[in-house]
């Protein structure tokens, strides 16, 4: 075979195989640059609120923790609270927690679900385990791969003697001015 | 060919399902006889557990909503922390376990160990992670030790 065949069936085969991880490292890679922005992973609501209900720290304040809930309407989630020195009481629910500042009696419940796609594929570019690890390198190998072979895919003037050299070199470039600017 | 890639696509499916079993794991490594610890005896003792495999019993305050790698256990004193840091061995903490008592089982060490791990987390949590790590390092205990996670079951 001759080598530029090879070339372009390495190209070719590796790149169909990569393409899905591609894409989950890509939209992962998205969501972490915006991590500072929104929570990718979990959607959030919260409702705010405010409560008359004094808290104390010994055992009769299970009864003001009901009172809340029943005020809230979330006395069928309730699962436990978590009250440590300061003034912010936990209440953790099924599928969410209740937020109450206990001085002021201001509060937030906070409803948590994963957020579809999102979640999944940020899940995998978080290193889930071991064997990911290695099936990910794997990919990130063949990635260079690709990216190698691809550039000795045309030939003529739109190859990487001519057009295709001037686009390489800009791709370069780009990366080290940001770094210059950083 | 297309049956074979749907049949390559339903093991892979089959793969990832078996991967996430957790809890099944626990249930095994406590078989194995590791040392069942109070919350109370690591608080008074900590280094007689340095570098051991300890299962202790406490309830998750805090879980990490970013990469999930992280979590916090608390036993009677809300105000003792406990740090148990998912390795690369494990997938990460859902959500679903604040508030719940657990049983968890792992290496009990000095912060130090995994401090690089542990600096990953905080920079990838930002200031969500910030109150809960702001009040471990005014803890008068474990504030520098933490569990390296194997396994764990829900209570």
């Amino acid at each position: 075979m001759k080598l530029r065949k090879l070339n372009r069936v390495t190209h070719r085969d590796i790149g169909y195989l990569i393409a899905g991880m591609t894409i989950i490292y890509a939209l992962s890679g998205i969501a972490l640059n915006h991590k500072h922005d929104w929570n990718s992973n979990y959607i959030i609501e919260q409702r705010n609120f405010t409560t008359d209900i004094r808290f104390t720290r010994d055992s009769s304040n299970e009864e003001s923790v009901y009172q809340l809930l029943e005020e809230l309407g979330e006395t069928r989630n309730y699962k436990t609270s978590y009250y440590p020195t300061g003034d912010k009481l936990t209440l953790f629910l099924v599928g969410g927690s209740a937020i109450v500042n206990t001085t002021t009696g201001e509060g937030y419940v906070e409803r948590i679900s994963k957020r579809p796609l999102f979640y999944q594929v940020n899940f995998l570019h978080y290193n889930p385990g071991k064997w990911w690890k290695w099936f990910s390198d794997i990919f990130c190998v063949s990635l260079i791969l690709v990216t190698i072979t691809g550039l000795f895919i045309i030939k003529g003037k739109n190859g990487i003697t001519r057009r295709g050299a001037i686009l390489t070199v800009i791709g370069i470039l780009l990366p080290i001015i940001f770094l210059f600017i950083y | 060919m297309m049956k074979k890639i749907i049949g390559f696509a339903i093991m892979a499916a089959l793969f990832a399902a078996c991967g996430n079993t957790a809890e099944n794991k626990a249930v095994n490594e406590n078989d194995k006889g590791v040392e069942q610890v109070t919350f109370t005896s690591i608080t008074e003792n900590p280094d007689q557990y340095l570098g051991k495999e300890i299962t202790v019993e406490g309830k998750v305050v805090h879980v990490c909503m970013h990469s999930g790698k992280k979590m916090y256990i608390v036993g009677e004193d809300p105000d003792i922390r406990l740090f148990i840091s998912a390795g690369e061995e494990v997938p990460k903490f859902p959500t679903e376990l604040l508030g719940s008592e657990i049983s968890v089982t792992g290496v009990f060490q000095k912060l130090e160990a995994g401090a690089e791990m542990e600096q990953e987390h905080a920079e990838s949590e930002e200031g969500e992670a910030c109150e809960t790590e702001e009040a471990i390092a005014k803890q008068p205990v474990l504030a520098d030790m933490m569990l390296d996670y194997k396994a764990h079951t829900v209570k």
